[in-house]
């Protein structure tokens, strides 16, 4: 209870969470909202925004209706980014825990898979994966966990280590748990927290990775996105540039929305006094 | 200095066994690709015979079986043979070797138009942590931190490129210009400065966030306290003494972004259509051009330990306690 | 003779506490005294020898007066009065040459240059014992020991001369036989350069041996004080001489003799 006490205390954390609610909220109602396939002809191409009440932010080069596209495209993105962002601190957190708690050998072999993701730049691997195999939704978040879970894995890792010696652990051991057992019940709730306060960054980031495949054409082609959207736009930047700025906008709102909230997390998640 | 030498032979040696991960897993991932460069060599010419799909395939070896084909490029590129690129008709190398320095010059400027600038805002947010200008900076740095890079690309061609035709929309260089010495670098240097700042801006916010931090972190500590007490004065205070082991950190995470920057490469010169090695990686996906894309992953994973042994001996130089456990002292 | 420093009805609370630190002290200082405040955990002795340096965070409440009747003006860090603290794993800038940081307050208040804030901290480093004085100012504080580093810091604290010495818990996370060193390295300091010396203590038994005059404090305020020999051995409060039972073993030597070294 005074974690969520915490939480509410931050101003960032509550900002966060709000702007998060309400990209939420449009994004289920968006079949509500906007029924039908938004990629389908809704219009005469380019109708400015604000001229037909039916088609409030007008409509693309293709005459599809931009407010739905933006809409949906908040599904994609929120889906991306969080899915991306469970299946890398699963993964993450499964190897690290694994490595900390294994030590020797293992440990070195898994941190030297860790370091050889690490440093091939995450956007090249992505692409790479994307290009291999057809782009689709779940291509795409596991392209993105993939550039993505070494972070947890270093963390987590690093908690296990220092967990490891602890007295609770010691005292599981003596009642004679067996280690895996010791590992899932004790050590990793505990190594969790500073985790999932990563995970807020990785969101941020696993949605601008996904708008950016998206803007390159890797994305999955059969629903509308951000970055498609913004991609689309390009061809008529010079008439009417809103058709790319919109799209921006709203990931920026994204961004900062999941960034803030994963503050107000870290907050919540941390004991210590804040002291000047 | 020795003990520097030490750290980067080390991290050479333990850099060995990575590079290695990388090539065998990047050669079994495209492995997993459905057809192969000469599949989209043939669709681009208008489709062939089996015979010639033979020919091809034998020319350049990708009739063999996996393994031995992974064999042949871990030797090959023991001499720094990365292959041959069927979508360009040339030699991986020779593609890759054309394209670096390009993207060096806008990763380069954009690393330092970011470390400057994003170290010397965060010295300015941390001096006075919880000040006005501190929450400003704060705001502006996570505003700054949610920005597309490619979408900020777009706005800024469309400001400065479109509207005010202050800079050119496109390339690296004025094409057939004839341009030599410092006409064209500066030449150049217009072309870059677009690219430049969309690239540069998400991690200027990120270094001035860490070495904000970072300062927090440092005022806590006793021997600033102890620096206080003696009645320094306040510029020698926070440059000296607190921004001064704040700086630690910000390299570090220097090092830790060499390889995202090369990433947000391919998009930035993507919009830009600047001829590098990012843009080059978009275009062997475009072809279909596995062994050129797995030349690209491999360079990139050679740059970055590249530019991590750099930054370690810039930490090392920064850091009197780094190496202090070989010493006898 | 005027008085150093005066203390009138000094109260403390820190920000977003409500209890406060220090409630109502009143005490002066005499130049050329040695001065030991003792107390338990939590008895405010740190925050009082931190509110004299002007050393609490910001959004600190102070009521009360601190005065310095000796200089008729408020009191300079580093050229009025030098400050040394508890953890010698701290205390010094790892990333900065011994040299520099001995020198910097003789540089900033003596008008010197950085290479005649160098022959000072030389200087410094020969009063305090530290061996190979030369090789030292290029050395970095990692490569000393605790004491050592103890010695640098109080070199570094008397750096630009200053009348008083303020010791907080200075020997406190030392090895035993260290802290009788350091000891004995601030009384002769003191004595030398005729400094006052004002040292927070939980050390009952050094303060016993350091001091002319020792003041006690309890939850915030200054419960006695008093001339050292009196106060040990006939202290004037029940919480005095609670403390001294519970800590002080009066037949045991002293560890550092008076006057010596």
């Amino acid at each position: 209870m005074s974690a969520l006490i915490r939480f509410a205390r931050s101003p960032e954390g509550l900002a966060g969470l709000v702007i998060l609610a309400v990209l939420a909220i449009v994004a289920a109602l968006a079949p509500l909202l906007f029924p039908g396939d938004p990629l389908r002809i809704a219009g005469t191409p380019m109708i400015a925004p604000f001229t037909d009440p039916s088609l409030p932010l007008g409509t693309d080069r293709l005459g599809r209706n931009v407010l739905a596209g933006l809409v949906h495209g908040a599904r994609a993105s929120l889906i991306v980014g969080i899915a991306a962002a469970i299946v890398a601190v699963l993964i993450g957190s499964i190897v690290g825990t694994l490595a900390g708690f294994a030590g020797g050998l293992i440990d070195e072999a898994l941190m030297r898979v860790v370091d050889a993701f690490q440093i091939v730049p995450g956007f090249l691997l992505a692409l790479a994966f994307v290009s291999v195999l057809q782009p689709s939704l779940p291509i795409v978040i596991l392209a993105i966990a993939l550039g993505a879970w070494t972070g947890p894995a270093r963390l987590a890792r690093a908690e296990v280590l220092s967990i490891r010696e602890r007295d609770y652990v010691a005292s599981a051991r003596i009642i004679g748990m067996h280690p895996l057992e010791i590992a899932l019940r004790e050590v990793l709730p505990n190594a969790l927290p500073p985790v999932l306060a990563l995970s807020a960054v990785i969101v941020a980031g696993a949605v601008l990775t996904e708008a950016a495949l998206s803007f390159l054409g890797l994305g999955d082609p059969n629903i509308v996105t951000w970055g498609s959207m913004i991609a689309e736009g390009r061809a008529v930047l010079r008439s009417a540039p809103y058709l790319s700025i919109v799209p921006g906008i709203a990931l920026i709102a994204t961004v900062i929305g999941t960034y803030l909230f994963g503050e107000g997390l870290s907050a919540m998640l941390s004991r210590r006094e804040q002291q000047s | 200095m020795n003990s520097a030498l030490r750290l980067i032979g080390r991290r050479a040696i333990s850099s060995i066994p990575v590079l290695l991960i990388v090539v065998i897993g990047t050669f079994f991932l495209l492995e997993l690709a459905p057809g192969d460069a000469v599949d989209a060599y043939l669709v681009s010419i208008g489709g062939g015979d089996a015979a010639l799909t033979e020919q091809l395939r034998a020319q350049y070896g990708l009739d063999q079986s996996p393994l031995s084909r992974l064999w042949l490029y871990v030797t090959a590129l023991l001499r720094f043979d990365l292959g041959w690129s069927v979508g360009f008709n040339r030699p991986i190398s020779e593609l890759i070797l054309e394209r670096l320095p390009n993207t060096f010059y806008l990763m380069g400027s954009a690393t330092a138009l970011s470390f400057v600038l994003g170290t010397a805002l965060g010295i300015v947010s941390g001096a006075r942590i919880g000040s006005l200008r501190d929450r400003l900076l704060s705001i502006g740095s996570l505003a700054l931190y949610a920005i597309p890079s490619f979408w900020l690309g777009l706005v800024l061609s469309v400001v400065f490129a479109v509207q005010l035709r202050w800079f050119p929309t496109s390339g690296i260089e004025t094409i057939a210009s004839g341009k030599e010495g410092f006409d064209r670098v500066l030449d150049i240097a217009r072309h870059l400065v677009l690219p430049v700042s969309a690239l540069s801006m998400i991690y200027l916010a990120l270094f001035l966030r860490v070495m904000r931090a970072g300062m927090a972190e440092i005022w806590r500590q006793d021997f600033v306290r102890a620096a206080r007490a003696k009645g320094i004065t306040r510029p020698r205070l926070v440059l000296r003494h607190v921004a001064r082991n704040a700086l630690l950190p910000v390299v570090t995470m220097l090092g830790l972004q060499a390889a995202s920057m090369l990433g947000g490469s391919v998009v930035i010169e993507s919009v830009f259509a600047i001829p590098g090695f990012g843009r080059l990686a978009q275009e062997a996906v475009g072809l279909r051009d596995a062994p050129l894309l797995m030349g690209i992953i491999v360079v990139s994973a050679v740059l970055v330990i590249l530019v991590n042994m750099i930054i370690d001996l810039i930490y090392a130089f920064l850091d009197p306690r780094v190496g202090a456990s070989e010493r006898n002292t | 003779m005027s008085e150093l420093l005066r203390l009138t009805n000094l109260s403390l609370t820190y920000p977003r506490q409500t209890a406060p630190a220090l409630v109502d002290i009143t005490l002066s200082l005499v130049p050329g005294e040695k001065l030991a405040i003792i107390g338990e955990s939590g008895s405010g002795k740190s925050t009082l020898a931190r509110a004299i340096a002007d050393l609490q965070p910001s959004g600190t409440q102070v009521s009360g007066e601190i005065s310095w009747p000796a200089f008729g003006r408020p009191a300079q860090p580093g050229v009025d009065y030098g400050m040394v603290f508890q953890d010698p794993g701290s205390n010094l800038n790892p990333v900065l040459r011994i040299g520099e940081q001995v020198g910097e307050a003789a540089q900033r208040h003596l008008g010197l240059t950085w290479r005649q804030a160098e022959d000072v901290a030389l200087d410094l480093l020969k009063k305090v014992q530290i061996p190979q004085p030369e090789a030292a100012l290029r050395a970095y504080p990692h490569q000393f020991s605790g004491g050592q580093r103890q010695r640098i810091a109080i070199a570094a604290a008397i750096a630009a001369n200053p009348r008083l010495l303020i010791a907080d818990e200075a020997t406190s996370a030392l090895d035993t036989l260290v802290q009788a060193e350091i000891a004995r390295l601030i009384q002769s300091l003191v004595t030398s350069e005729k400094m006052t010396l004002l040292f927070i203590t939980h050390d009952i038994a050094l303060a016993s041996q350091l001091a002319d005059r020792i003041a006690v404090m309890h939850q915030g305020k200054l419960v006695e004080i008093g001339p050292a020999q009196t106060l040990i051995t006939a202290p004037a409060s029940a919480y005095t001489r609670h403390l001294l039972d519970t800590y002080i073993d009066l037949d045991a030597a002293p560890r550092i003799a008076l006057g010596a070294s």
